[in-house]
């Protein structure tokens, strides 16, 4: 991305001539060589390259932004100029600067050379293999769709500040979806994915068998009676409920006044077990970069502590306005202005076994994954259980079926009541290490 | 552009099956959060897709760069793709034959957004923001977001098709925010179509904002739906989200294949008799509206449930080939960067003879669901679905507001339990954006009908 920072670097100055106060340019390209999968079958080979750039303009405190997939310099010069249109007639924003040059440095192993030749046959071997372990552990498990990608994709940021920094990744990734049919009975379906950025580290055949097993254990589901008592969340359920918390924690939403987090920072808001820290600095993992989505390092940052929230996450903006720094948490690709999420979230384990927490429950439900559309303001959810599977006398039992669960994820941090040993990485663009978290008091309608 | 797209064509190895598409997608967004301007944007994604049945395989790469060698080149990656994966394939793909498509269809509206400037846009946003701040003292967030993507398609095939299309598919979402004594109770209006300025006809941001802040204001007050089995009468919305979500999904013939719920039942009774379900992309306004697809085939009205009996598939050529039928016209791809998928249109149920009373007379004790909010379907058909708007129905007449009501169930249950559907058509999800590996833009609809699902409610909000 050299040659894309010496391309860039002269643009600031046109883009002061045409009127811009502080400029941005946030560029970047992306080889993908992807097959998918369709009904346990290869359906496509797809190569491409995705290249463009997003431009964050402020003329007189005013932001505009604009983006286009090409790195040719007119389609440049032409989006520069629609951004300082936009940046014209939008109201000022006294807070609003663009971030200032900072010490980055560089996270080792985040590019394996050995992507470089990395080739479509591989791609597919490793397909191949993929669906092949999954089909052959089960003849009941069905694929319908499923990926497996290597790509090589690199950004850089050029602003007015100074700052101009540029990072190659290397990043495999790949996913399977689909569930199990046996006969008449068809399971709820599922999935699994995963995202390294070695190639040695690709282990596609724990995904396989991780997700044969999860939708073999959706067959024969039955309904049970409604109750109310513990629920275990598997790390899957955990991401899916647990996101609310993210998204509370940012200062978008507690700026807006449209958080449960608001005004509480210091305040006890979970029991003592609960721990969670974001690290976009962790070496090797797809979800770490050595800087965000506008130019500023990525740190370890504690989130809850002992079940005290103790970290707001900011971007420039909103750090601005409360006269602090940014934590690094500006997020998202070159064609939105940037948003605020989480890098690598780890939840600190516990010192139970899963097996353990689940020899100690009289009567509970292991939620496995939810569906659930719950209101990110109040943190109410009513969640259709999928997976879900009986506990009694502390032993599992049969897998459920038309069994909903709800509560409100802000009121059940404090009925956590165990959390496991054992944690479970779920790898992405952005990631979660995770343990088994068990929470009482939730509702089970069926 | 064309002579370009020719290229992939006329250059095509023998026996090498091509699809090229050009597309252009522009999206203009602009979002107000509390009185704050958060966002204006221009986005620019244009380019070359270019996909390959060759030796039984499909093979897809794709260009930004708009020239003679962009295009030879990702003609040669595409065919290559193709080749690399061929040996693998366990069932090589055929395809269905097709009618070849020529001709421009259009779908921008009277009043083309492209002649209102970025000003008049952000202007229409910060007021219709301003209008829910000052509404009333309990107002205490707001949000309202205008997107407008424009897209700009050329589609040619070896098999003869040359199409030019143009659409655009604004949505428009104005969120009150009320709260008062420690409650918090967000409720957004919401509208979208393709077409153009005239979307603030259909709903104006006056009355969208008005809806929104009293909707918000009475949700505070308002008592939680009492959970268990329930009569409930679905307004269009809602039941464009059952066809769309909770049955949709499960005949698109991919998933077929996998071993849906669907799998197996054409010819089958599914549903009541009153019930017919229909996927089609002819209605001009609507979100869904699909001329031809992505794939240079004219898009079909598919009749998927007829009085009761389940009678097609959504197909695209190789799963039409493969079960024996005509290809339905459902493939569509996001943007030229990536390849076609089974996807929807516009899923509704056609009309039926009831008067919103007559619905109403018989029922004793349930709830009419008029707004649908986030939901998920399964493999199975079951489904689970947040009501953002719902009120009590006692003795056949409708009572007031009730907070968190989810329903859920089993699609083809609920279909079976169908006792009787409105005259009151309408396609009314036009802001819908379907996810699957992509989005896409969808819409769904039907006259209110009413069944029996399970409601989730009392929790929450206390």
């Amino acid at each position: 991305m050299s040659d894309i920072l010496a391309m860039l670097e002269p643009l600031i100055d046109k883009a002061q001539k045409l009127g811009a106060d502080e400029i941005e340019f946030f560029a970047q390209k992306y080889c993908v060589k992807t097959v998918n999968f369709e009904h346990n079958n290869m359906k496509s080979a797809v190569a491409s390259i995705v290249d463009g750039i997003g431009i964050r303009v402020l003329k007189n405190k005013a932001l505009g932004f604009a983006s286009t997939n090409s790195l040719d310099k007119i389609k440049i010069e032409d989006a520069l100029k629609e951004a300082v249109a936009i940046a014209k007639v939008t109201p000022p924003e006294d807070n609003y600067f663009l971030s200032t040059k900072q010490k980055i440095t560089k996270i080792p192993e985040m590019y394996d050379k050995a992507i470089e030749s990395f080739s479509m046959d591989d791609t597919i071997s490793y397909s191949s293999k993929l669906l092949k372990t999954a089909n052959e552990y089960d003849s009941r498990v069905t694929v319908d769709s499923g990926t497996f990608a290597a790509t090589i994709r690199e950004s850089a940021l050029v602003n007015s500040n100074g700052v101009s920094i540029s990072e190659t990744k290397s990043i495999f990734n790949w996913m399977l979806f689909g569930m199990a049919v046996d006969g008449e009975d068809i399971g709820s379906f599922d999935y699994c994915y995963d995202s390294v950025v070695k190639v040695s580290d690709i282990d596609i055949e724990f995904t396989a068998k991780d997700f044969a097993k999860k939708v073999c254990r959706n067959l024969n589901a039955q309904k049970t009676e409604p109750f109310e008592g513990p629920a275990v969340l598997t790390p899957d359920a955990v991401g899916d409920l647990f996101w609310l918390l993210v998204y509370a924690a940012t200062a978008t939403q507690i700026q807006a006044g449209s958080s449960f987090l608001q005004d509480k920072l210091g305040d006890k808001i979970a029991v003592d077990e609960l721990t969670i820290v974001d690290n976009g600095t962790l070496k090797g993992q797809s979800a770490s970069s050595s800087f965000d989505r506008e130019g500023v390092p990525h740190k370890k940052y504690s989130v809850i502590d002992k079940g005290v929230f103790t970290g707001v996450l900011y971007d420039t903006f909103t750090a601005n306005k409360e006269n602090l720094e940014s934590t690094g948490h500006a997020s998202g690709n070159y064609r939105n202005i940037p948003n605020i999420w989480t890098t690598n979230l780890e939840l600190k384990p516990g010192t139970k076994s899963y097996e353990e927490l689940i020899s100690e429950i009289d009567h509970g439900i292991v939620v496995n994954r939810i569906s659930a559309a719950p209101d990110p303001i109040s943190g109410d959810f009513s969640a259709a259980l999928k997976g879900a599977q009986l506990i009694k006398n502390g032993e599992l039992t049969d897998t459920l079926r038309e069994i909903t669960a709800v509560g409100n994820i802000f009121t059940n941090l404090n009925t956590i009541t165990g959390l496991s040993k054992e944690q479970i990485a779920l790898r992405g663009n952005q990631s979660w290490l995770v343990p088994y978290i068990v929470m009482d008091k939730i509702k089970f309608i069926s | 552009m064309r002579d370009l797209l020719k290229i992939a064509i006329d250059e095509r190895p023998d026996g090498v099956h091509v699809e090229v598409r050009y597309h252009q997608r522009k999206r203009i967004e602009v979002r107000a959060d509390k009185g704050r301007l958060q966002r204006t944007i221009v986005d620019d994604f244009a380019g070359i897709g270019i996909r390959v049945l060759h030796k039984g395989a499909w093979g897809y790469a794709s260009t930004s760069q708009l020239n003679n060698k962009a295009v030879k080149e990702t003609l040669k990656n595409a065919v290559a793709a193709a080749e690399n994966l061929a040996p693998s394939m366990k069932e090589k793909i055929e395809l269905a034959p097709i009618k070849p498509v020529t001709g421009s269809f259009k779908s921008i509206g009277k009043d083309p957004f492209a002649n209102h400037t970025i000003e008049e846009r952000v202007n229409l946003v910060m007021n219709a923001d301003k209008l829910v701040r000052e509404a009333d003292e309990r107002i205490k967030g707001s949000m309202v977001f205008l997107r407008e993507p424009s897209n700009h398609r050329i589609i040619m095939n070896s098999d003869g098709t040359d199409v030019e299309l143009f659409d655009s598919r604004p949505d428009f979402y104005i969120q009150a925010t009320a709260a008062e004594a420690g409650k918090i109770m967000p409720y957004y209006a919401v509208n979208g179509i393709t077409g153009g300025w005239e979307i603030f006809k259909k709903y104006t941001p006056e009355d969208m904002a008005k809806k929104a802040v009293e909707t918000s204001i009475d949700l505070l007050e308002a008592p939680l739906a009492k959970g268990g089995k329930h009569t409930v009468i679905m307004e269009p919305s809602v039941v464009g989200i059952i066809c769309h979500e909770a049955i949709g999904h499960t005949v698109e013939s991919d998933f077929v294949l996998a071993g849906s719920a669907a799998k197996g039942k054409i010819g089958k009774k599914v549903a009541s008799e009153l019930v017919t379900m229909v996927d089609t992309g002819k209605q001009k306004t609507a979100g869904g509206w699909l001329e031809v697809d992505d794939a240079g085939v004219k898009s079909k009205k598919t009749v998927i449930i007829k009085k009761g009996v389940m009678k097609s598939y959504l197909h695209s050529r190789f799963t039409a080939h493969h079960f024996g039928v005509k290809p339905t016209g459902n493939e569509r791809a996001w943007e030229y960067d990536v390849e076609p998928l089974i996807r929807m249109r516009n899923t509704y149920l056609e009309p039926g003879d009831f008067s919103k009373e007559e619905l109403l007379e018989d029922m004793k004790f349930g709830y009419l669901c008029v707004q649908p909010g986030g939901g998920q379907a399964d493999s199975t058909a079951e489904f689970m679905f947040s009501i953002t708007e719902a009120y009590e129905i006692k003795n056949g007449e409708v009572g007031g507001l009730v907070k968190n009501v989810t329903l859920t169930g089993d699609a083809f249950e609920v279909l079976q339990s169908v006792t009787g559907i409105g005259k009151d058509w309408k396609l009314d999800m036009g802001s819908g954006h379907c996810g699957k590996w992509q989005p896409a833009k969808v819409d769904g609809g039907g006259g209110s009908t009413k069944a029996t699902t399970l409601v989730s409610g009392e929790v929450g909000g206390k």
